[in-house]
């Protein structure tokens, strides 16, 4: 909210800078985000008089015009062409830099010399649009700083006001708050006491029948008002305060919600049929045209003002298009009432149209305040668009609200902040909010909150002002105490490990939105499960909820390559989010890891031949990351996704459970992407990983029996892969088989067409002794000849 | 007799020295050791005549004798030794190797710097003694909104735009302050606890990313204070920033403590000098986390008794501090994975 410093000094006197002032309400609570100088940029800009205006002698469009200031006459050239001879207008004389940064000086213009320039409402940074010089009214004397003369030595505050202070949101609120700071007293002034009322008793008749969202409902009349624009400091107080001018009678209302923080309605009287203002429910299906044109369809939850035939406004909303005041307007209903913040903030939320009103009504509005609210708006109206007003108001308040009676104990309060406070203290500090404090006798004290104050509802609430207005910063820093014993056990964070492993192997971490687009998932699934899409996403872009980390990687290394950036390798450890009924018990949330590697798989030196990454890289890095605990396995065609490559894809497992795939991507969705390389990628569920691999350690001791090594040069055929020889080995459950190692492939001359050697490296050992050449050789037989009759191997 | 010898042996010995500075490769050594000490030698020749000596004498020119061959065996030794390295060192000098090539180039991978920082504030508060919590990024209402004494129509909905998925019965949580609640429903105080976590909020321009990383904090026991609170904050953005930042509290809200502060700290950037900073907006000051006293409310929905128990809790912008921290200037660059942007931390 901006509001002005010149304001809210009508209501408390501080000699404070703009500055301390802005300083002060930020520490107590009221951030003030912006202090905006409103004279700034016109210090040699002043008032002046146009005493003729020619044309140009060399430009159709230009015009010459003579301006006094006081005794000296200005030779002023200027573009625009609302002025006239004797209009008051602002001049910016040589050296002014004005608040766009224009900075004037005296110029030579088609051989013309000018010595100024004219200037519109925007160059002044009145305004953020205007049309021609700005014309200033007669009643302004010349030769005055156009500051002074628009009474704009103000300054605004720009503050952030939290949703818990709806009494903030007003001139006289943040008035209360700068007297609170600065100890000082609130000079709040009389009001109403209207001395030539007129006798005349009620036209209309309020009918308040919805009296549970409407608490008060006052209304007063005005008859023979004289619609026209405010006085111009009004507009320019309003308009600097962010709020459209638009004439006397709107101005007032508008003038009174930011002064009192009270939404007001001025109705045209004429409009009201059947002399009724009714407060009810809108009935399913109504509708109505509010004051922006739009037509709006309201439901039996929506609160609105009506007449005896038709609705009015949606109260505390938007008044409507028909009972709007209009420059034919002579008599006025003048409405200040208080509506239930929930019925406001529903409808406003329905609606999609969030007003001033509105804003504060959700934020709680004073129905104590309604009534001098209401008169300060008759008041205005009168100084400003003339008129009487009756003496008869209207006001239905069928349960006043009484001021909440809270008790606050000292002890409570020190226990709270950690520090004593005194009873004076505490009178000192909460005085000045309105509250009123009394001290028990030995008890608690005693405080009254005002009922503008409808969140101090609790003592903790009145700790929080205490502390507020003392100061936090006041308030001595301690150190809690922590017993040794009470030091928890230090955390195990295993995924960790795997951040630094990945990240010493040269991959970089990736951070994805957990929201991804349905046309990238549209790459890898045939169909998007609409439990996992949002309601309300920012963009078609983000609106479903990743069921896999795999394809928002893929894309990762996508725009890297386009990028230009080589020899990337990737990974992602986050949620994914599976639709259906787990979504209600475990709410569908897994912890996966995703690896992806795309182009050389390091760093290339020169004069070395590129080598691409593939699927067994990142096999040997799962392998080197899990060990023992990770297996893979060969997918049945139904198991494998049409998103991998047929013949390049595995299965793993963590501990024997499935957990997940590595492979590379198919390279007619890679070559969809753009992708010519191959797409290495692995996705692991590491919730398994995390529940079952603690304490996994288990030292076993190192064999002192030296290995013997064999090896086996086999011929198989080209169907049989080295999965099928490690089966058959595994088969055999030789224990003294310590490791099995592969170490050369060979397809060609002299082997025949559709056969290929595998040579294996055997090592064998036992724990209790050294085993013999005649024992080894024996095993080696032994696993030849089952090789041979499982697979047909043959020794090469 | 003794004497000739005598003279034979230093003459023997002057020859070889004379001889010796000759000697440049391996073979003409080898067979000047020979013509010195061989079997033929002229050493061996000298220690034939020795019988011819008295018992005294011979051990007098023995000793002579020994002392030669030492000499000689120990200067021969030292050449050779020096023309092995003389000849291992021309041949390194003739090496073509060219050290200045470029090294053989190894990919250092990189963690994410928003995780880089979540890890550095969960281990500050770690080693304070708070322990550490996940919970569930898909929430309901109760936990993310009611349970925190955020009703539903209350204005301080609006603070936290919300993501619903389908059927509305679920949201993704907004803050983790969720997991205070998951805690304390399974937990009796007293106790302390952080919760790292991503969070999510439908809100996206320059400033603002639909989805954050947050941590959450707890610290309950029967006497914790708004002091307290002070103390353990500002000791974690002097930890974390250094000892020399200075930190000021300012009232705030939070539907879910009262009384409620922003923590300000002094601008990284001008040093609280404040003069035409953009970072600080000119104010000298940086706000880096939210925090206050537990609503008595809230010890409500988890039963706690809010007689007994007091305690703070607080929340910190991963992304945020990471900023501040990195010195990044663009919230959206972290989740762009642009290699040349993770590459640097």
């Amino acid at each position: 909210m901006k509001i002005s410093l010149n304001w809210i000094r009508e209501f408390v006197e501080v000699k404070a800078s703009p500055q301390e002032i802005a300083d002060r309400l930020t520490l107590a609570g009221l951030e003030i985000e912006k202090v905006e100088d409103q004279g700034r940029g016109l210090d040699k800009v002043v008032t002046a008089t146009i005493l003729k205006r020619d044309k140009h002698p060399n430009a159709d469009r230009l015009s010459l015009c003579e301006v006094r200031v006081g005794s000296q006459i200005h030779s002023i050239v200027c573009g625009a062409d609302n002025m006239k001879a004797g209009d008051r207008i602002a001049l910016a004389l040589p050296g002014a830099v004005l608040p766009n940064g224009m900075a004037i000086q005296e110029t030579v213009i088609r051989k013309v010399k000018s010595g100024g320039m004219l200037c519109s409402e925007k160059e002044l940074g009145l305004k953020e649009e205007s049309q021609g010089i700005l014309i200033l009214s007669q009643e302004i004397p010349e030769g005055l700083p156009l500051a002074q003369a628009l009474k704009l030595e103000d300054v605004f505050f720009e503050v952030n006001v939290t949703p818990n202070r709806g009494d903030c949101l007003s001139v006289l609120g943040l008035a209360r708050e700068v007297a609170a700071s600065f100890k000082v007293n609130l000079k709040v002034p009389n009001i109403g006491g209207f001395s030539k009322a007129l006798p005349e008793s009620l036209p209309v008749k309020v009918l308040n029948e919805a009296s549970e969202l409407c608490p008060r409902y006052t209304c007063r009349i005005l008859r023979g008002v004289k619609v026209a624009p405010s006085p111009e400091w009004v507009q320019r107080r309003l308009e600097s305060c962010g709020i459209r001018a638009i004439n006397n009678v709107v101005d007032a209302t508008n003038y009174v919600l930011l002064e009192r923080g009270q939404p007001q309605h001025a109705f045209d009287l004429s409009q009201i049929r059947k002399s009724q203002i009714v407060i009810r429910k809108a009935k399913a299906g109504e509708k109505m045209k509010t004051l922006d044109a739009l037509e709006r369809n309201l439901n039996a939850d929506d609160l609105v003002i009506a007449d005896g035939e038709r609705i009015l406004a949606i109260a505390g909303v938007m008044g409507g298009e028909d009972s709007g005041v209009e420059a034919s307007t002579k008599d006025l209903l003048l409405e200040s009432a208080c509506f239930a913040p929930e019925a406001v903030r529903k409808t406003s939320k329905r609606l999609g149209l969030q007003t001033e009103s509105s804003y504060r009504f959700e934020r709680g509005v004073d129905p104590n305040g309604c009534r001098i609210a209401l008169d300060r708006l008759a008041e205005l109206i009168l100084e400003w668009a003339g008129g009487e007003v009756l003496q008869e108001a209207a006001d239905s308040y069928p349960t006043p609200l009484k001021p909440i009676e809270l008790t606050l104990r000292s002890e409570r309060l020190e226990k709270v902040l950690g520090e004593k406070f005194s009873f004076s203290q505490i009178q000192e500090y909460l005085r000045p909010l309105g509250i009123d404090c009394r001290e028990g006798k030995a008890g608690p004290w005693n405080c009254i909150a005002p009922t503008f104050r409808p969140d101090l509802t609790r003592e903790i609430d009145l700790v929080e002002e205490v502390a507020r207005i003392h100061g936090y910063n006041k308030i001595p820093t301690t150190f809690p105490k922590l017993a040794l014993d009470e030091i928890p056990p230090s955390s195990e964070h295993p995924i960790e490990g795997i951040y630094r492993i990945l990240a010493a192997w040269g991959f970089c971490g990736v951070m994805n939105y957990s929201f991804s687009s349905p046309s990238l998932l549209k790459k890898f699934y045939s169909e998007i499960p609409p439990d996992l899409c949002l309601m309300n996403p920012i963009s078609e872009e983000l609106s479903v909820m990743r069921p896999s980390l795999l394809p928002s990687l893929t894309k990762n290394l996508r725009d890297n390559y386009y990028w230009g950036n080589k020899a990337l390798k990737l990974f992602e450890i986050a949620p994914v989010f599976s639709p259906g009924k787990s979504l209600k018990d475990k709410r569908g949330e897994s912890l996966r890891l995703c690896l992806g590697m795309l182009g050389p798989r390091r760093g290339l030196h020169f004069q070395e031949k590129p080598e691409k990454a593939d699927l067994l890289d990142l096999k040997g890095y799962l392998q080197a990351i899990f060990g023992p605990q990770i297996s893979f396995f060969e997918l049945s065609q139904g198991e494998k996704a049409s998103y991998w490559h047929p013949k390049r894809c595995l299965g793993l497992k963590l501990d024997g459970h499935p957990a997940g795939v590595l492979g590379e991507l198919h390279p007619g969705l890679a070559g969809e992407m753009d992708l010519n390389d191959p797409v290495a990628l692995a996705e692991i569920n590491l919730d398994l990983f995390l529940t079952e691999s603690k304490n996994k350690i288990q030292f076993k001791d190192i064999s002192p029996f030296p290995s013997i090594e064999r090896d086996l040069n086999l011929i198989l055929a080209e169907g049989t892969s080295h999965g099928d020889v490690l089966k058959v080995l595994g088969e055999m459950k030789d224990p003294w088989i310590r490791k099995i190692e592969l170490f050369d492939l060979y397809r060609g001359a002299p082997l025949p067409e559709g056969k290929k050697a595998l040579t294996y490296r055997i090592e064998y050992g036992d724990a209790e002794r050294t085993l013999t050449d005649a024992e080894v050789n024996q095993a080696r037989e032994r696993l030849l000849s089952l090789l041979n009759q499982k697979l047909g191997a043959t020794l090469r | 007799m003794k004497d000739s010898l005598l003279n034979s042996l230093e003459a023997l010995q002057q020859d070889f020295q004379n001889i010796l500075p000759q000697m440049t490769d391996e073979i003409r050594l080898q067979e000047i050791k020979a013509q010195f000490l061989g079997k033929k030698g002229r050493l061996t020749e000298v220690l034939k005549e020795m019988g011819r000596l008295s018992g005294e004498e011979r051990p007098q020119v023995g000793a002579k004798a020994n002392e030669v061959k030492n000499f000689i065996e120990g200067r021969v030794d030292e050449a050779l030794q020096r023309l092995k390295s003389d000849s291992l060192n021309k041949a390194l000098s003739q090496d073509l190797f060219d050290a200045t090539l470029p090294g053989r180039p190894e990919l250092r991978g990189h963690i994410h710097p928003v995780h880089q920082t979540l890890v550095m504030v969960r281990n500050i508060f770690e080693k304070l003694g708070f322990q550490t919590h996940y919970g569930p990024e898909i929430e309901d209402d109760y936990h993310n909104f009611e349970a925190l004494n955020i009703p539903v129509h209350h204005p301080a909905r609006d603070l936290q735009d919300t993501f619903y998925l389908q059927g509305k019965d679920w949201l993704l949580r907004t803050h983790t302050s969720t997991v205070q609640i998951h805690v304390m429903e399974n937990q009796k105080p007293p106790f302390r606890m952080i919760a790292p976590g991503t969070v999510y909020r439908s809100d996206s321009d320059v400033t603002h990313t639909p989805m954050f990383h947050q941590i959450e904090g707890l610290w309950i026991d029967q006497d914790t204070s708004f002091g307290d609170l002070k103390g353990v904050l500002s000791l974690f953005v002097k930890q974390m920033f250094g000892s020399t930042i200075e930190v000021r509290f300012r009232p705030s809200y939070f539907p879910f403590t009262e009384p409620s502060a922003e923590l300000d700290m002094t601008c990284l950037f001008c040093r609280g000098q404040a003069k035409a900073c953009p970072v600080c907006k000119s104010t000298g000051w940086i706000e880096v986390l939210g925090c206050g006293m537990v609503d008595p409310e809230v010890f409500r929905f988890v039963k706690y008794d809010p007689e007994k128990y007091s305690g703070f809790a607080f929340g910190i912008g991963i992304e945020r501090l990471a900023m501040l921290k990195f010195g990044i200037n663009d919230l959206r660059k972290f989740f762009e994975n642009d290699v040349r942007f993770l590459r640097q931390f």
